[in-house]
């Protein structure tokens, strides 16, 4: 792009052709007022605060209108100034805005804006009419009476996220904020990715949880990465003293571009299964508190001809710690290699022109992965193929869905395309078969676990079966798989929570939950990523690493007891 | 099956969602949109809903409520207003006792206000579904009325 060359307020400037006037403004420090404008969204034009002087005539938005060369820009007159109060005074004129008691206070664009430009009365009278809310949501709360109708809620549902739920419903003043076709939030498609919260500048979108606990700027900001899947999306974590506040998409982070999903965003916030806090051992049959020091010599006492099973969510530290301990003898609770090598990395999805998804609901996990397509494929740039038997969310989006048994017909339609990436997960045998003779296309594995590749990186692989001789230690959430595989066996379970599924085990240890530890884990794209700890675990809590050292240290202790009981004989 | 078949006239192109919509509408024996209908024409042109919805609710020649036979849609913009198109309104909704924007109870009225009809010459005006009046006066729009109901 040609560089030409602007006046803004007087001051020379030059720029890229083509960028917006804002653009050019926001890079050179100059500060135009905006509502509708969002970063991460296309230019929209929508509510007239950012108002200029361009040329002659009308006055023009500055996010809507294209720099041009010699072009003299002035961004605060008298007219100017009245016309964005203008804007101001019918945007609080149509709705309820009761700032006072509203959960944005402080943290609300339109007050802010209020206050910026010296809005002291109202010229229309506001709380005439009731608006709808709609608190169905189980994570988010719509009122209406709050709502400027800048549509970035809108925008980002459809253009970032890609799932097309909220639209805009009836003309004008009688405007509302659109749910499919007037549904409850909570009948929608709606897969609770949040980003239409992160983006309402109001509070007419809101965080149920997050509600009256605290301002964005009373809160640390700590920017992580999610560990709750492969794809390993970058977060901005609000904390305020020990708790989160909530959890936001990082629109810097190169992996989502500040898309997430429910699973990051809601899922963890709202997890209410009971905390184990210290260590209990079942004695006689009834669970016992026990001290660090004892369930490290008990779990000594049991190393000999034990082994380890992980879920693939543990950190590459946790797993080193374990190897140290335990050698070859860990293992992971589920498979760890892919049924077909991958080919494609996250970044393949942005320009493919047809993805044949095989087996697994975007929509529910790998939710990123998800928007990524969708959001091109549903306005018809791309093409989504579906393979799946069971209930399928995605199947809702495209014309193309098909069953395993007819995946002939898949594969002969995805070869009509040009860049092809297939996206799977666990697949069965034959269509694994299927699929690698289509060499052509590009394969995007969606790893099991949030660290897998981290588990086969270290060597670990799949545990088959234990028998009653052998001790078998579990470091994870879901016991339940494992049992049913170690009958018989010694179990000591180290997990987060004390459900009743971890009580089948004869010693449980506390160990920190998802926003208790920091660590590194493999994403997908086989980046080694860092999730950081947001908070402090209870007293009893030590991380896995922890445990392992104090496990160590009593082996040692006893090895060197023995050595000189040997001794003294 | 009817809808199937009002669908596959058209192109499955997003362009076609009004024309189509228009068609759905004018298939319905109570003049209106249904669920259903908007529902279909969503997944015939691969819209999301929301759009679908959004676009039938904006213009206000669709429906979504049902309507009665006849739509009776009078000008109110500038020179029809000028001309003494409320006294018209005011009168039609005495006639049919009914408020604008609702239908009759046999099912036969609903009476609408519309915006510039294009007409203005000869204001003030109205139509009744395709049928354009002007120069109206309160008795005229009651023998329209009237005619309508003895032609039902």
């Amino acid at each position: 792009m040609a560089l030409v060359k602007i006046k803004i307020d007087g001051k020379e400037l030059e720029a890229e052709e083509g960028k917006t006037i804002l653009k050019v403004a926001q890079a050179n420090g100059i500060e135009i007022p905006t509502l509708c404008d969002h970063a991460a969204l296309l230019p929209f034009g929508g509510c007239r605060l950012c108002v200029v002087q361009a040329g002659p005539g009308a006055l023009k938005p500055a996010c809507a209108t294209p720099i041009a060369s010699n072009m003299e820009v002035v961004t605060d007159s008298s007219e100017i100034r009245e016309a964005r109060m203008m804007v101001l005074q019918l945007l609080f004129g149509e709705r309820n805005h009761y700032c006072m008691v509203c959960e944005s206070t402080g943290q609300c664009e339109l007050q802010d804006l209020g206050y910026k430009l010296g809005l002291d009365h109202f010229e229309f009278f506001p709380y005439e009419k009731r608006f709808s809310e709609d608190v169905t949501h189980p994570y988010i709360l719509v009122d209406q009476n709050r709502c400027i109708l800048c549509r970035r809620c809108v925008r980002a549902c459809a253009d970032v996220g890609g799932h097309w739920v909220l639209g805009v419903k009836n003309r004008g003043y009688e405007s509302l904020i659109d749910i499919d076709m007037d549904a409850p939030f909570n009948d929608s498609s709606c897969t609770s990715c949040g980003l239409c919260v992160q983006v309402c500048p109001t509070g007419a979108l809101v965080d149920k949880r997050a509600s009256y606990l605290g301002r964005k700027d009373q809160a640390d900001l700590i920017l992580s990465r999610c560990d709750r899947c492969p794809v390993g999306c970058g977060l901005e974590v609000y904390r305020r003293s020990n708790y989160i506040l909530k959890i936001y998409g990082d629109w810097n982070c190169p992996t989502n571009g500040g898309v997430t999903c429910r699973l990051s965003r809601y899922a963890p916030l709202y997890d209410e299964r009971p905390r184990l806090s210290t260590p209990k051992l079942k004695e006689a049959g009834v669970w016992t508190p026990a001290s660090a020091e004892k369930t490290a010599r008990w779990m000594a006492g049991k190393l000999i001809n034990a082994e380890v099973v992980v879920e693939g969510s543990l950190s590459n530290e946790d797993l080193a710690a374990l190897k140290s301990l335990f050698g070859e003898r860990v293992f992971s609770l589920q498979d760890v290699a892919p049924p077909l090598p991958a080919t494609a990395k996250l970044q393949d999805l942005a320009d493919a022109d047809t993805y044949l998804v095989i087996g697994v609901d975007l929509n529910r996990e790998y939710g990123t992965v998800g928007s990524l397509i969708k959001r091109r494929t549903i306005p018809g740039t791309a093409k989504l193929i579906l393979v799946d038997d069971g209930f399928n969310s995605l199947a809702a989006s495209t014309d193309f869905v098909f069953s395993m048994e007819d995946l002939d017909s898949a594969l002969a339609e995805a070869r009509k395309g040009r860049k092809v990436v297939i996206v799977y997960s666990h697949l069965r045998e034959t269509v694994a078969e299927a699929l690698r003779a289509e060499s052509q296309f590009l394969r995007l594995f969606l790893p099991y676990e949030s660290n897998t590749l981290g588990l086969a990186q270290a060597g670990i692989g799949p545990h088959i079966a234990a028998d009653s001789e052998r001790t078998v230690f579990f470091v994870g959430e879901n016991l339940r798989d494992l049992k049913s595989r170690v009958r018989g066996a010694t179990l000591v379970a180290l997990t987060p929570f004390e459900t009743d599924e971890v009580k089948a085990a004869d010693l449980i240890v506390p160990i920190p939950a998802v926003f208790e530890s920091e660590g590194s884990f493999i994403s997908m794209d086989g980046e080694l990523l860092r999730k950081e700890r947001i908070l402090e675990p209870g007293e009893g809590v030590r991380s896995v690493s922890a445990w392992v050292a104090l496990v160590e240290a009593q082996r040692l202790q006893s090895v060197v007891a023995k050595g000189k009981q040997g001794g003294s004989q | 099956m009817e809808r199937i078949r009002i669908l596959k006239k058209f192109e499955p192109k997003r362009e076609n969602l009004l024309l189509l919509l228009h068609a759905l509408q004018k298939n319905n024996r109570q003049n209106y949109l249904m669920e259903e209908d908007l529902k279909s024409a969503a997944q015939y042109l691969s819209l999301p809903p929301s759009l679908v919805h959004g676009a039938a609710t904006f213009y206000s020649m669709y429906s979504l409520k049902p309507r009665g036979q006849y739509i009776v849609r009078i000008c109110q913009s500038p020179p029809c207003h000028q001309m003494g198109s409320s006294d018209l309104i005011e009168e039609a909704s005495r006639a049919l006792g009914v408020e604008v924007g609702e239908t009759t109870p046999d099912g036969l009225f609903t009476l609408e206000t519309s915006e510039c009809l294009g007409i203005c010459g000869v204001a003030p005006a109205m139509t009744v579904n395709e049928e354009v009046h002007g120069n109206l006066t309160p008795e005229r729009v009651r023998a329209i009325f009237s005619e309508k109901r003895r032609a039902k």
